[in-house]
């Protein structure tokens, strides 16, 4: 099963997705916002092209989005995921934190500061390729380019 | 016939096994057919605090309940089925490493059975200071739970094609040469580099797995030689690059400047195609291709593996973590798919036929209706109607919605960029059902948290 990319966002109340709303819309991908890990792991499941969105907090012990990470790479590898962070660390903890991150199989890390052109070409890019991964073919145009021979079949 | 004394079989000409064992620094000991221990050398109860008395008969297995020793000599399926086998295991009594122990299995088997398994363990695992200090354990027992994951268990399997390329993959480990996986899409790449690296010397550093093709130069560069990044820290081990042909020359002279240093992570990357022809072909920097690509493996197509279908099965499913029991009729269907996708597709597949069956077993008419179609079960679909009215209606949905998302909802802005009025575009809204108000149907979910639904 695939269908139209998804983006989740794992964020509850955070600015992730008003960052990223124009290459939503223009791209039509599914956002999804869970409030929680479980509810993301749930999303990753549907067989989408996705991209997931996991913000980090470094001062949390438990850290829950390491864990989703973590589980979102073993169980749906083609997911790919970015984490972020707000944290202003020091250069030898943030080069720990990108390297132990990516080993639980996040594709790019992001600490302060975050431009929103750069965050909204990363998921771009990372999308455009899942897209190419799960289904062996190019994203659909966006939405101002109309390709005729895919009309009818997809409302 | 004089019967030998213990530990001194008849024809051994004075050769006392025990002594021979005592005498090494390497911790070794000895398990019966029943898992349970039946010597250990001193340098063992050195290692392991443990004297052998208190050890004699203890069942090493991975059960739930067993003591975290136990745990850590347990032998692995691959070892209980007679092969020599390497595991790594936390050290106990801690239940997540660094430090840990490497565990050599070697299996003593006869005609008729497992005799018993001889065992040696080497502690390995530097100690990370930096990461000690900056990562919450919590984290860092998550990524050695993930590490734990990637294990030649993943790729063994009993085709031909499986087992040569496990035995080079087994190669791979041993050595720190760079590696180029060629292999189709979705045979598992990725996954195999994971394992290269996990079973390799360079373990307790990280894995960093970099899309070529899907981050632009920029946010590559950004990557690797950016402020805190991975080019300036001495805790990654390996790098995977997937399809690096895709990168621009100039990266790739870099990167080649980077990967050739001495104190370089290690290389491996992955590709659909080999290394000489992407050269060939002008993707790749030949002297990029001369230097990484030392070893240079071909990860087999899910076909050439048809008899590991069962047991791939069985894997895919346990992970998504829905019902792990399947009809033999639906892996009768899935037997005879060509499988262009590999693993990749098996997988969706499965995961897709698992929502369909809810808790109960996967049964044939869960599977896609085009697989059924292929295996001569059900009829194909009728071809797409040609009706050009419901084509138009589409078409004009798409371009309002476009025009609404565009403009934020905005009716009057809306109708200016599809260049009709106002009222027009709120009648054709009407008309094709599309939301009152110049705002489009909800796009997103926001969850409050608890369940996420399991299909769209």
């Amino acid at each position: 099963m695939t269908g139209r990319p998804q983006l989740i966002i794992l964020d509850p109340d955070g600015p992730l997705a008003a960052l990223l709303a124009e290459p939503a819309a223009v791209n039509r991908w599914l956002v999804r916002r869970p409030r929680a890990a479980d509810a993301a792991l749930g999303y990753a499941r549907d067989g989408r092209p996705t991209v997931l969105l996991a913000r980090v907090d470094p001062a949390a012990d438990d850290a829950p989005a390491a864990g989703l990470i973590a589980d979102v790479h073993r169980s749906h590898p083609d997911v790919a995921v970015v984490a972020v962070s707000d944290a202003k660390l020091a250069d030898a903890d943030r080069a720990a934190w990108t390297a132990t991150l990516m080993d639980l199989g996040a594709r790019y890390v992001l600490f302060p500061p975050v431009a929103p052109p750069v965050l909204a070409e990363l998921v771009t890019g990372l999308m455009t390729a899942t897209v190419r991964r799960v289904t062996g073919k190019d994203p659909e145009p966006p939405d101002e380019v109309i390709d005729l021979a895919e009309e009818g079949h997809e409302d | 016939m004089a019967v030998p004394p213990k530990g001194r079989p008849a024809g051994s000409a004075g050769f006392t096994w025990r002594s021979f064992f005592h005498q090494t620094t390497t911790p070794v000991f000895v398990l019966g057919k029943g898992r349970r221990v039946r010597y250990a050398n001193p340098a063992w109860e050195a290692l392991t605090g443990t004297p052998l008395d208190d050890a004699l008969g203890l069942v090493c297995s991975a059960r739930r309940h067993s003591t975290p020793l136990a745990k850590a000599l347990a032998p692995t399926p691959e070892a209980l089925a007679g092969r020599p086998d390497k595991a790594r295991r936390p050290a106990p009594p801690l239940k997540a490493g660094p430090p840990w122990w490497d565990v050599t299995f070697l299996p003593l088997a006869g005609a008729d059975g497992l005799y018993g398994i001889v065992g040696s363990i080497a502690a390995v695992g530097e100690r990370v200071l930096a990461a000690e200090r900056n990562i919450p354990a919590g984290v860092m027992a998550a990524r050695d739970r993930h590490a734990g994951h990637f294990t030649f268990d993943l790729l063994t399997g009993s085709a031909v094609a499986a087992e040569r390329f496990v035995g080079q993959v087994r190669l791979a480990a041993e050595t720190s040469a760079p590696v180029w996986l060629v292999g189709e899409p979705g045979s598992g790449k990725e996954t195999t580099a994971r394992v290269i690296h996990h079973a390799g010397g360079r373990r307790e550093r990280m894995l960093v797995a970099v899309d070529c093709g899907g981050l632009t130069p920029g946010l590559v560069e950004s990557l690797v030689w950016g402020v805190g990044g991975l080019a300036g820290s001495d805790r990654v081990g390996t790098v995977y690059l997937k399809d690096p042909g895709a990168l621009p020359r100039d990266a790739q002279a870099q990167l080649l400047d980077w990967l050739t240093d001495e104190s370089a992570p290690r290389l491996i990357c992955g590709s659909v195609r080999a290394a000489a022809e992407e050269a060939d072909a002008g993707r790749l920097r030949p002297e990029f291709h001369a230097a990484l690509s030392v070893l240079e493996l071909r990860v087999p197509p899910l076909r050439e593996r048809a008899s590991d279908l069962p047991r791939l099965i069985t894997h895919l499913l346990e992970r998504n973590g829905g019902p792990t029991a399947i009809d033999p009729a639906a892996v009768g269907v899935l037997a005879v798919q060509p499988w262009l996708g590999n693993l990749r597709e098996l997988a969706a597949v499965l995961a897709e036929a698992a929502t369909a069956a809810g808790a109960g077993p996967v049964l044939r008419d869960h599977l896609p209706h085009d697989l059924r179609v292929r295996a001569g079960l059900a009829k194909p679909p009728p071809e797409p109607s040609l009706k050009l009215d419901p084509a138009l209606e589409a078409l004009e949905k798409r371009l309002i919605r476009a025009a609404l998302a565009r403009t934020g909802g905005n009716a009057t802005k809306a109708a200016d960029l599809l260049g009709v009025w106002r009222p027009r575009l709120l009648r054709r809204m009407e008309a094709l059902g599309l939301a009152s108000g110049g705002r489009e149907p909800p796009d997103s979910t926001t969850d409050q948290g608890a369940h996420a639904p399991r299909s769209p």
